[in-house]
């Protein structure tokens, strides 16, 4: 089920009547019961008998924690099966619905290299929606009670809505067991001013989703393919990329930015996944505010694991790139995806050899930081389309006509395109004077004003309603 | 509650003030109705078939959640084959006196997305048509692969198919209530330099499929060129040609050809195309025509074409009566 549907409406409105009523302390049985149904008539609206494969994930994990929980710590090898057996679960899961379209093809191709053509299956895996983020949400619980971070749960009930929280369980934010599970018990009531803040979180998002990213796909999804063709206008192809980057900005932060609102108002806090990401002054600092959830875990599950920083120099970067390549694989089989994170891995693995992932001891030498502020925001850039382009092919083509640097004055339709840009400009702009003291917050007045011109705005802008870009993740 | 107060009386100044300038503004009040007053169906037989976010139409007619439409599609005698500028083309009020007059049956089996002969074979096996003439557009009709909105209709359950029709007429109903307040901006004045970017609501018939566009923006450009040359077909559209073709001898269909200009490559010359396949070409050379994006045609040339379309066609109806 999408948030842009009236569907979604229906259903929350009858959750949140729910909050209101049955779930005033939040803690209430009957209520976190309204929670599991909800979001189980939320998942299933899309393919219902894919909730099995949810239930098996989040069964899986629920029982490996309990077998670690009575396993003593000097058992390590029984834990580090019970662990393995969760993860295999997981990413068997994971890597069959992801990969088995990719797989399928590379047998029938090499099948009929060798002259022994076989026949594969005629219909495509239908990826389950937010596979990619509930087993990573799912996998965390396990990992952290075997690090010994978390203690067991022994309802299953509250541990499936941790797994299955509507808000968050398609698109994210990602959220650690460490930090929700500790909420449940928390009697916490609606309050006008928690409530405000949950409608604002949402107000942005649908404004961010509806006027921003949709209007912005119009023009990204009509002309994205001429920029492959030969020739293409510099200027014609630059500003596609920058229209795509902020389409998919818009779009996700939109999300999350709901998803966060929607567990305000059910009484739960998410973390922030998005912190304007294109005023990051470095690569490692970008990755500090896209996708915020998703990059802390690869940090902390995989990075660390992998050793991180503390075993050499060039073992960090081999770290830094193997990374963000499976990054770049999370999101699907697709060498564009690969290419993204590697090019991610490999601008990170060198900014960090030219110290220049803190931007600390640069002091009076500021060109240099706004000089590395322009490259990597335009590693970012050039990421993007790989990551946008159907092949790898296509995407050289297109920064190939970026290459030729022939620009053209942008004609009108490219002027009227980028008005959808200014919202997210103006953000990113209030968000780097935030940073430095040179404004202060909204005061929730001025808030309000602002909610008005969004809401306004979402009437009167919206465009052609499509999926979130996350969903097929 | 000051908060909510400052919100509430900002929101409803700004619509106010939306609504006051619709009022008095003489310019702004004939764009607006415009838009407005289009947005409902023609008539009591028509549903739903496209509005932002998808060809609902496609999930209903192949998953046949509207009973009497998949009856009288079940019932044609005639079937008009095509993509979007086919239904566009078509015109109920040209073609039901015709019908009727020679005692027969039609309907409009297009779809929009660029859907050609792999979607509608899937709908003709699935309900099993029988119809006694089958007239395709061959603009680019041939060899197209299920779109990717198709894979989706095919895939989905006929449950799913009702929550996204029920889901798109929800939105529209709403949208229809909004903007009776306030207008789409975007759909007013359009995306400058974005010929594809107005967005159009089509309602399609339950009697005859044929599309009810609205609003059907004013003509702006001559309809594209018909000229194609002697470009010979090859088996990129002459094999799946064939195929379709075949299918319809087995069901004891005739097949006709037609032509609606696009600006597309129509995949070869339809009267070359009618030569290897056998079969006539009706429809062609009509000149005058006009569009208003490039590549739909306006309202007046769609009942110029279609009239066309019936006086080349009468010649090979076929009797009246059972098949």
């Amino acid at each position: 089920m999408s948030f842009v549907s009236w569907a979604f409406v229906v259903l929350f409105l009858a959750v949140f009547a729910a909050r209101l009523t049955i779930g005033r302390r939040k803690i209430e049985p009957a209520f976190v019961w309204v929670l599991v149904v909800a979001s189980t008539v939320f998942y299933s609206w899309h393919v219902p008998i894919y909730i099995l494969i949810l239930l098996t994930s989040a069964g899986v994990d629920y029982l490996a924690a309990i077998l670690l929980g009575r396993t003593p710590a000097t058992e390590v090898s029984k834990r580090r099966w019970i662990l393995a057996l969760s993860l295999g679960v997981n990413l068997g899961l994971l890597g069959f619905f992801k990969y088995a379209n990719l797989l399928m093809d590379a047998v029938a191709r090499a099948s009929a290299a060798v002259g022994y053509p076989l026949e594969t299956a005629a219909v495509s895996v239908i990826l389950p929606m937010g596979i990619s983020f509930y087993t990573f949400q799912s996998m965390s619980y396990t990992i952290d009670v075997y690090r010994g971070v978390l203690t067991p749960i022994h309802s299953f009930r509250s541990f499936f809505l941790y797994v299955i929280f509507f808000p968050q369980l398609v698109a994210g934010p990602i959220v650690r067991a460490v930090s929700f599970l500790p909420q449940m018990p928390r009697p916490r009531r609606l309050r006008l001013k928690v409530f405000y803040e949950g409608l604002w979180l949402i107000i942005v998002g649908f404004f961010l989703k509806m006027v921003c990213a949709d209007n912005l796909a119009v023009y990204v999804d009509e002309y994205w393919e001429m920029a492959y063709l030969e020739r293409a206008n510099a200027a014609f192809s630059l500003w596609l990329a920058l229209m795509f980057s902020g389409q998919i900005f818009a779009d996700f932060a939109g999300y999350s930015s709901i998803a966060r609102g929607l567990a305000y108002l059910l009484g739960y806090r998410l973390p922030i996944n998005f912190n304007a990401p294109y005023i990051a002054s470095s690569l490692k600092n970008f990755w500090e505010r896209w996708h915020i959830t998703l990059s802390s875990w690869l940090r902390d599950y995989l990075y660390v694991s992998l050793g991180g920083n503390r075993i050499s120099r060039v073992r960090t970067y081999v770290n830094l790139l193997v990374v963000m390549v499976l990054g770049g694989l999370w999101h699907g089989a697709a060498y564009t995806y690969i290419v993204w994170g590697a090019l991610h891995g490999v601008a990170l693995a060198v900014e960090r050899a030219l110290g220049l992932q803190h931007n600390r001891g640069l002091g009076r030498f500021g060109a240099i930081r706004f000089l590395w502020f322009l490259v990597a925001q335009g590693v970012v850039l050039v990421a993007w389309i790989f990551f946008r382009s159907n092949s790898y092919e296509h995407a050289l083509a297109f920064l190939a006509n970026v290459a030729e640097m022939d620009f053209l004055m942008p004609n009108a339709m490219m002027w009227v395109g980028m008005l959808f840009l200014v919202p997210l400009v103006v953000h990113h702009a209030w968000a780097w004077a935030e940073e430095r003291g040179a404004v202060k917050p909204l005061v929730p007045a001025m808030r309000a004003v602002l909610a008005a011109v969004m809401v306004y705005g979402i009437l009167t802008l919206y465009a052609g309603t499509s999926d979130f870009i996350y969903f097929q993740f | 509650m000051r908060t909510a107060i400052i919100f509430a009386s900002t929101l409803a100044g700004l619509v106010a003030l939306t609504y006051a300038a619709w009022a008095t503004l003489p310019g702004l009040d004939r764009r607006v109705n415009h838009i407005t007053q289009a947005q409902r169906p023609p008539g009591p037989d028509y549903y739903l078939a496209h509005d932002r976010g998808g060809h609902v139409d496609h999930h209903v007619l192949y998953h046949g959640t509207d009973a009497e439409a998949i009856d009288n599609l079940k019932q044609a005698d005639i079937l008009f084959l095509g993509t979007s500028r086919m239904m566009f083309a078509l015109r109920s009020r040209v073609l039901a006196p015709w019908a009727q007059a020679y005692g027969l049956t039609y309907y409009a089996l297009g779809f929009g997305f660029r859907d050609g002969d792999a979607f509608v074979l899937e709908m003709i096996r699935k309900h099993d048509l029988r119809p006694k003439l089958v007239v395709v557009n061959v603009d680019g009709f041939f060899g197209r692969a299920l779109s990717t909105w198709a894979q989706r209709v095919v895939k989905d359950s006929p449950f799913g198919a009702r929550k996204r029709f029920w889901e798109a007429e929800f939105g529209h109903e709403s949208r229809r209530f909004v903007h009776r307040i306030i207008p789409n901006w975007i759909d007013l004045y359009g995306r400058p330099g974005f010929p594809f970017g107005n967005e159009f609501i089509a309602y399609r018939s339950r009697v005859d499929g044929v599309w009810s566009i609205s609003p059907w923006p004013k003509p702006s450009m001559p309809a594209p060129s018909q000229d194609f040359g002697v470009e010979p077909v090859g088996p990129r559209i002459g094999d799946p040609a064939r195929a379709f073709k075949a299918e319809l001898d087995r069901r004891g269909s005739r097949m006709i050809l037609t032509y609606v200009p696009t600006p597309e490559d129509a995949g070869g010359n339809p009267v070359a195309l009618g030569e290897l396949l056998g079969v006539p070409v009706v429809g062609m050379d009509v000149d005058g025509l006009t569009s208003h994006d490039g590549s739909h045609l306006s309202e007046e040339s769609a009942a110029f074409w279609s009239r066309r379309l019936i006086q080349d066609l009468t010649p090979y109806l076929p009797p009246p009566g059972p098949r």
